[in-house]
């Protein structure tokens, strides 16, 4: 006879995405999340787990486990990590909570969700070949100075050969798709 | 004999809107000789892509190191994020030859080609290596013993211990020594290896602030009156808040004797002039 607990645990897997996990893997190349055994060093060691109480990396990883693909991609969560690499550093088994959600994020794009300020970059990355673009600055006597005022040589930057080499990979794809981005939901 | 010839990479902060930091780094390389060039390409090294795409990432990574080895030379960021995505994208190039190859066929199309042996520095590896503890030393000009110096490394410089970063990734000391070199004062504490959150400021403000906040506080408590990164990432982030913030090369500059104005220590927003007398004599005059 079942015990109610194992019931439960049945009725989960039965609804879980079964290639979360062989998706995650294309990606990631090495680092396999079955092999994590939730000793929880990543989230101890997480900075932003200290400020955000809804970000617990080793969850992420246990959830991609279990196939929650929804609940990953369609969520804020996995957009939080800053890659200060600690988990990468502090993983025993080698899964680096960062590695897994950094393929999360791409299945999320893939999938048409992404945090508007983050697609933003992404943009000014393909459109001006870099995430910002040269700024006025005000000194500390409030002056408004450029690079060019400052006397520093204007930037060169060959957006046309960068976008060339990139047209070989799926970048532009996503970015046109990101045109119609659906908006990531917070987490409640 | 280093026969490399050092190419400045500046990268998009430092670039756009950090201007002090190639300001400091120029005027102290020129203090000590060192010969530098600008590389001659600023597009984005790709980290902001890693998020969507991970060949877009190493495709661009990939070009610039293909460029500064086209020009015989060894590539010199500023930014520690960039500099480990030149480190990253070397040594996964290095290890995966099918990989190597995929990249190299969208290089092709641009002229370029990948060499494997490519070489990487960011500015405090020359700082400690080529410069070195002895030599800033001995160039000491003007006395920093009241600048009590809280060393913050930032993530990127230091992790992860499998790659070669610029020094242990647990309990690095390499700033340390330098500090001591030029006759500052530190010591060490516990949020020093924290992460400043950066990368978040543009999507979820408020908990990089409250971050931030902490770090500040702790600092100022252990009675430090002086935070030294170098990184541009920590800088923004730490400027926020009104506790002086300088990059090691224009703390270096300023030890050496070269004059604040020269270091583009004007374009600093952080309270600095309570610490550097002769900036706010400066400023005072101008006014």
């Amino acid at each position: 006879m079942k015990c109610k607990g194992e019931f439960l645990m049945v009725l989960v897997l039965e609804q879980r995405d079964k290639v979360l996990v062989e998706e995650t893997l294309r990606i990631l190349g090495e680092q396999d999340p079955l092999a994590c055994y939730q000793c929880n060093k990543c989230t101890s060691g997480c900075p932003i787990a200290l400020v955000r109480q809804d970000f617990r990396p080793h969850l992420i990883v246990q959830q991609t486990r279990m196939g929650l693909k929804d609940v990953l991609i369609k969520e804020e969560a996995i957009w939080y990590c800053c890659q200060c690499l600690k988990c990468v550093a502090r993983c025993p088994q080698k899964v680096a909570p960062y590695e897994v959600i950094f393929a999360l994020r791409i299945l999320a794009a893939e999938a048409g969700y992404s945090p508007k300020n983050i697609t933003k970059l992404l943009q000014s990355f393909w459109n001006n070949g870099m995430v910002t673009t040269p700024m006025i600055i005000v000194t500390k006597d409030f002056a408004e100075v450029t690079r060019q005022t400052l006397g520093l040589p204007a930037p060169v930057v060959d957006t046309e050969g960068l976008r060339k080499a990139l047209k070989t990979t799926k970048l532009p794809t996503i970015i046109e798709n990101l045109k119609k981005r659906k908006k990531v939901s917070k987490k409640d | 004999m280093n026969l490399l010839k050092y190419l400045l990479y500046l990268g998009c902060m430092a670039k756009n809107e950090q201007m002090e930091y190639e300001i400091s780094t120029m005027a102290l390389l020129k203090h000590f000789n060192i010969d530098v060039e600008y590389l001659g390409d600023e597009a984005c090294c790709g980290v902001p892509a890693k998020n969507f795409d991970k060949s877009a990432w190493l495709i661009s990574s990939a070009r610039l190191l293909a460029l500064a080895s086209q020009k015989n030379g060894a590539i010199l960021s500023l930014c520690t994020g960039c500099d480990l995505s030149f480190e990253e994208t070397s040594h996964i190039l290095r290890e995966n030859d099918v990989l190597r190859e995929n990249i190299q066929e969208a290089l092709d199309i641009i002229g370029l080609e990948y060499d494997k042996n490519i070489k990487r520095v960011h500015i405090f590896d020359l700082i400690y290596d080529d410069i070195g503890i002895k030599r800033l030393s001995q160039a000491v000009e003007r006395d920093i013993s009241h600048l009590k110096t809280a060393c913050y490394y930032g993530c990127h410089a230091i992790r992860t211990p499998d790659l070669h970063r610029l020094d242990d990734s647990e309990a690095p000391t390499k700033m340390e020594e330098v500090i001591e070199a030029i006759g500052g004062q530190t010591e060490d504490y516990p949020e020093r290896l924290m992460c400043c959150m950066g990368p978040n400021l543009s999507f979820d403000p408020k908990p990089v602030l409250n971050n931030v906040g902490s770090i500040i506080d702790a600092i100022k408590n252990r009675g430090f009156n002086l935070l030294s990164v170098i990184c541009p990432y920590c800088f923004k982030t730490f400027s926020l808040k009104p506790f002086p913030v300088l990059y090691l090369t224009s703390l270096i500059g300023y030890a050496v004797g070269l004059d604040p104005n020269s270091l583009g220590m004007r374009l600093n927003r952080s309270p600095i002039e309570k610490i550097i007398p002769e900036l706010a004599e400066l400023l005072i005059e101008e006014f």
